[in-house]
């Protein structure tokens, strides 16, 4: 865990189309703040399913801003793809400073995070998933 | 065997064994050992005489650069099986007087030179005490909660660096209040053991014998005693130990600017060596923070005076320390006590050089 | 007021002071030796010096006190022309009484402060129990006895006496041997205990060397929370006065103060020892040489009161020195208790798959099945090590599961990072691996460690991560050092750059190939669990 004073966190929208999601993480993914990043990006994802229905395909992440990440952060982090991936929804982690990329190598789950995901009406995600597409027909 | 030829014996031993360990060659130090104690060497003569002597031998090459920091460790944990060997050698109840009391030695958090403190629980083990031996740097808060659970008689601290006397001083003061006497050694309270008077420790002692027998006698603490730090220590109110504690890494990093500007030879270091120069000032910060908290200019040129040497042996000019002092004492000028032991440092040490000669490589 | 002329005899007094002084003298024609007679009458001895002086010294002494027949009075002097001296009796009896109840009231005060603070400071229970008897003999009594709770038919006995050692004893005893003692232990309120025969009192209860006769007794139970923690008895030898009403209250509210410590104490006791027991399969395991290869092992929990978290090493030995010593060090993400439980499954899971130890690819497939939860995304990180000893060479083979790769300390200081990498665990469906082969000469080491080392945060300049670049600096001088040597350095170093109290779990574990080599003669070095340094957590 890396302790970075002062311990914040934010998210900010970057930009947004019915496809396209930008966030930019500002600050520190770690032990602490951990807990606040899925519900603060959930929150952003209902928003947007409001706004346009289950029409994203890609949620770019903008790593620019982070000061540091630790492996709560990174659980935090798989713990979204769980969501997103079955949603028919490509993670993109942009702009990695280097000690992401680090933690993204040595833990091999880079390929996993960033996976491309099927639209979850085709057929090939619900053979992926396992399971019947349940979301909304898409408009 | 006369008792001269025991101590020719054992001299010769110490030799013997200060080869075997300083060479990394520990199956030659235990075999030493081992030989001496089945030839009836006396137990404590054995640990303090010899293994002790040879760990003191360590440190003082340490202290003087001729090993590295990192030959002192191997050193360290040789001795350390060394120690374990001897306890495993007298298997069996120590024959020393059955029904002494419990008691707990410890080293304070931040501590790591744990043999001190070893040697004295491995001697008063042999004097028939009940010891717990909780090592290197002992949190405070899991000292205490082992305090709760088994109630010695006694706590004994070993403290060897001068900077970790505040904890020591927070340490001590946190068993007196559940009603425990504390005993504290180590080179950290000065030869006279000044420091251990000041933070009002129940019982000071030079080495570990002088301690098993102050031991012996009986320690009556203070009963429990509800007090904090500056009630011991009231020049603290002037929050000079606090300030400089707090903004260490500003100071360092100031300090270390200043020094860039002021002394050309600094320009062509590497980063390695800017990185040693900052730790170096990090010291002095450190050193000079103890001494205000002890209140003792005497403490802050003994370090200084120390340091000097090693960088002379650095091939840095001392003459680089003073500066340093002068740059940190620009950056305390209003702090009078911190100023007035910066100075009483400043003047043991030579002057910078001027003209070009003064550029030396680091 | 009175009237006394030069000595010291008296020459007039008024109708108070007459019947104050006076009339008594009527009934009683001795003088008692607090009183003078003189040729006027009678007058309190304290009156009569004070007059002496008065007259001897030839100034005024200011105003004297002194008692009148169980009253008290100040006297105030003033000379009259003529040579004598009129004395001007005030009463003050109430005021001195009511000072007086004032500063014994005071004095309890303090004394209640000072046993709370002398008892709430140890969460010991049987330093509670012995201040609390020291302090009752001291001030409340000749002797005390606390008789604790039963363990079994026994009771704990401390016995204290003025001045005197306390001491303990172990004993079965019959509670309906003293009265009011039964019902006391179990928490009923005390019967009017002043009244104990003493001659009733069995041996037990008498301090050891107490050898004074025993003229009162009290006893009352020391409540404790829900349940008594125990009872006090006060002794009071048969030549100091017997106990009064305020001393019974007092003692009673020095037992209410006295039985919630001891109960905290209790409670401390029992919550630390089922704390020490839980976490007895989660600590850090003492490594040691096995089969001629050096093992060391040193943790640091990121709470420097907690002694597990979420890092953890083990090292199984293989069965003898041609099978493979299995050695593993990982990290589950979080901290504390709650990452400690996670890496107690993972230990027991790993502890079960010893027998398949040889494939880390299945182990850790395995592994990750067994962690894999829909429900969190909770995973580990880990290091496999197969360890066996070829002649004067070691051999290794690592493989990362998502963790930081070993870091290889070549004997001439060199250091390598071994290439293995994979996927972590407990998180992924599949996971991918690649083990590397290491082969360690005399006196070359594998590093196995978390990255709490290498993210601490600190250094001189504040707020700059120790790093891996440091990391293997500092190991370049940890060529031919023993293993316990290499890992109290490096969580040395690691410690030291630390800034604040902020950081994460610090594991690092140490395979060495000793310099002497495995020809070494076995000496059996490890002292009693908690003794060495090594393997203990630092």
């Amino acid at each position: 865990m890396t302790p970075c004073p002062p311990p914040e966190f934010s998210l900010a929208v970057q930009a947004t189309d019915a496809r396209t999601l930008r966030l930019a993480v500002h600050g520190c993914l770690d032990y602490d703040t951990s807990d606040e990043f899925t519900p603060a990006v959930a929150e952003l994802l209902d928003a947007h399913a409001d706004r346009h229905g289950p029409a994203l395909r890609h949620l770019h992440l903008d790593w620019a801003e982070l000061t540091a990440v630790d492996s709560s952060g990174l659980s935090a982090l798989l713990g979204l793809r769980r969501r997103t991936h079955p949603a028919g929804i490509t993670l993109h982690l942009d702009h990695q400073p280097a000690h992401f990329t680090r933690l993204l190598e040595v833990t091999g789950v880079a390929a996993h995070l960033t996976q491309h995901a099927q639209p979850p009406d085709s057929p090939a995600a619900a053979r992926a998933s396992g399971r019947s597409a349940t979301a909304a027909p898409s408009p | 065997m006369a008792a001269g030829a025991v101590d020719t014996t054992l001299r010769g031993l110490s030799d013997r064994l200060w080869t075997a360990v300083i060479g990394r060659d520990e199956p030659a130090a235990l075999r030493l050992v081992a030989e001496a104690a089945d030839a009836g060497a006396d137990g404590e003569a054995l640990l303090l005489d010899v293994v002790a002597g040879v760990q003191h031998r360590v440190g003082t090459e340490w202290a003087a650069n001729r090993i590295t920091v990192a030959e002192e460790h191997a050193a360290s944990a040789i001795t350390d099986r060394v120690i374990a060997a001897l306890a495993q050698h007298r298997s069996g109840p120590p024959p020393g007087s059955p029904g002494r009391g419990r008691v707990t030695v410890a080293c304070v958090d931040g501590e790591w030179h744990a043999l001190p403190a070893r040697f004295l629980a491995e001697l008063l083990t042999l004097r028939g005490w009940q010891v717990d031996f909780l090592g290197a740097r002992t949190p405070t808060p899991r000292l205490i909660a082992h305090l709760h659970g088994t109630n010695p008689a006694a706590v004994l601290l070993s403290v060897s660096i001068p900077t970790h006397l505040p904890t020591a001083h927070q340490a001590v003061t946190a068993v007196q209040s559940l009603g425990i006497p504390v005993m504290v050694g180590g080179a950290a309270f000065g030869a006279d053991g000044r420091y251990a008077r000041l933070i009002q420790a129940d019982a000071w002692a030079p080495d570990a014998r002088a301690a098993a027998d102050l031991l012996a006698g009986g320690l009556t603490g203070h009963r429990t005693r509800q007090r904090q730090q500056i009630d011991d220590l009231p020049h603290l109110a002037d929050q000079e130990y606090t300030f400089i504690r707090r903004s260490r890494a500003v100071l360092v990093r100031q300090s270390l600017a200043a020094l860039e500007d002021r002394w050309p030879a600094m320009r062509s270091y590497s980063t390695a060596q800017r990185e040693r120069t900052a730790e170096d000032l990090a010291h002095i910060v450190d050193f000079l923070a103890t001494a205000l908290y002890v209140d003792d200019a005497a403490l802050f040129t003994t370090f200084t005076t120390w340091t000097a040497d090693i960088l002379t042996a650095r091939r840095v000019p001392a003459a680089s320390l003073r500066l340093g002092l002068d740059i940190l004492a620009d950056q305390l000028h209003d702090y009078p006590r911190a100023l007035g032991f910066l100075g009483a440092a400043r003047d043991t040490l030579p002057a910078m050089p001027t003209g070009p000669g003064s550029e030396v490589d680091a | 007021m009175l009237v006394v002329g030069r000595g010291g005899v008296v020459v007039g007094t008024n109708d108070a002071a007459r019947s104050l002084l006076l009339e008594p003298a009527q009934e009683n024609t001795a003088p008692n030796t607090a009183e003078i007679l003189t040729a006027g009458g009678r007058m309190p001895r304290w009156l009569a010096e004070a007059h002496g002086r008065l007259e001897s010294t030839g100034t005024p002494p200011g105003a004297v006190t002194g008692e009148v027949a169980g009253r008290t009075f100040q006297a105030h002097p003033s000379p009259t022309e003529d040579g004598d001296v009129v004395w001007w009796l005030v009463e003050d009896t109430d005021l001195r009484l009511a000072e007086q109840a004032l500063h014994s009231e005071r004095e309890r005060a303090a004394l209640l402060a000072d046993i709370s603070g002398a008892l709430l400071s140890s969460l010991n229970v049987d330093r509670c129990t012995e201040v609390t008897a020291r302090m009752a003999a001291d001030h409340l009594a000749d002797a005390a006895v606390i008789v604790a709770p039963s363990q079994g038919r026994r009771h704990s006995l401390t016995h204290a006496q003025v001045g005197g050692e306390v001491t303990q004893v172990m004993v079965p005893i019959d509670a309906g041997s003293v009265p009011g003692l039964a019902e006391a232990l179990r928490g009923f309120p005390p019967v009017p205990t002043r009244w104990i025969d003493p001659a009733d009192l069995p041996d037990w209860v008498v301090p050891p060397g107490f050898d004074r006769p025993i003229g009162s007794v009290i006893v009352t139970p020391l409540p404790g929370h829900g349940m008594p923690a125990g009872v006090l008895i006060l002794l009071r030898s048969s030549t100091h006065r017997a106990f009064t009403d305020g001393e019974e209250v007092f003692a009673r509210l020095f037992a209410a103060r006295a039985g919630a410590a001891l109960s905290a104490a209790r409670l401390y006791a029992e919550q630390a020892s089922i704390t020490a027991t839980l976490l007895r399969e989660l600590l850090p395991p003492r490594l040691e040489r096995v089969h001629g290869v050096e093992y060391a092992g040193a943790y640091r929990a990121s709470q420097d009161h907690e002694r597990v978290g979420g890092d953890f090493y083990d090292v199984h030995p293989g069965a003898d020195p041609t099978e493979e010593t299995f050695v593993v060090l990982g990290d589950v993400a979080g901290k504390g208790l709650e990452a400690a439980v996670l890496t107690g499954k993972i230990r027991s899971v790993l502890h079960a798959l010893l027998p398949l130890s040889g494939d880390h690819q299945q182990v850790l497939g395995l592994l990750n099945g067994a962690l894999l939860n829909s429900h969190h995304t909770r995973f580990a990180t880990l290091v496999l090590a197969s360890v066996r000893r070829r002649a004067d060479q070691v051999r290794l083979r690592l493989t990362s599961a998502g963790h930081l790769p070993p870091l290889i300390v070549r004997a001439d200081g060199r250091v390598e990072e071994a290439a293995t990498s994979g996927t972590l665990v407990g998180a992924l469906p599949d996971v991918h691996m690649r083990s590397v082969e290491v082969v360690l000469a005399p006196g070359e080491t594998c590093l196995l460690y978390t990255d709490g080392i290498t993210e601490a945060r600190g250094g001189p300049l504040g707020d700059q991560l120790y790093g891996e670049a440091r990391l293997r600096e500092a190991l370049r001088e940890c060529a031919r050092m023993p293993a316990e040597a290499v890992v109290e350095r490096v969580q040395m170093l690691a410690a030291q750059w630390l800034d604040s109290d902020r950081h994460d779990d610090m594991a690092t574990l140490a395979i060495t190939n000793p310099v002497g080599g495995h020809g070494s003669p076995h000496v059996v070095v490890d002292g009693p669990a908690d003794r060495g340094p090594h393997g203990k957590e630092l």
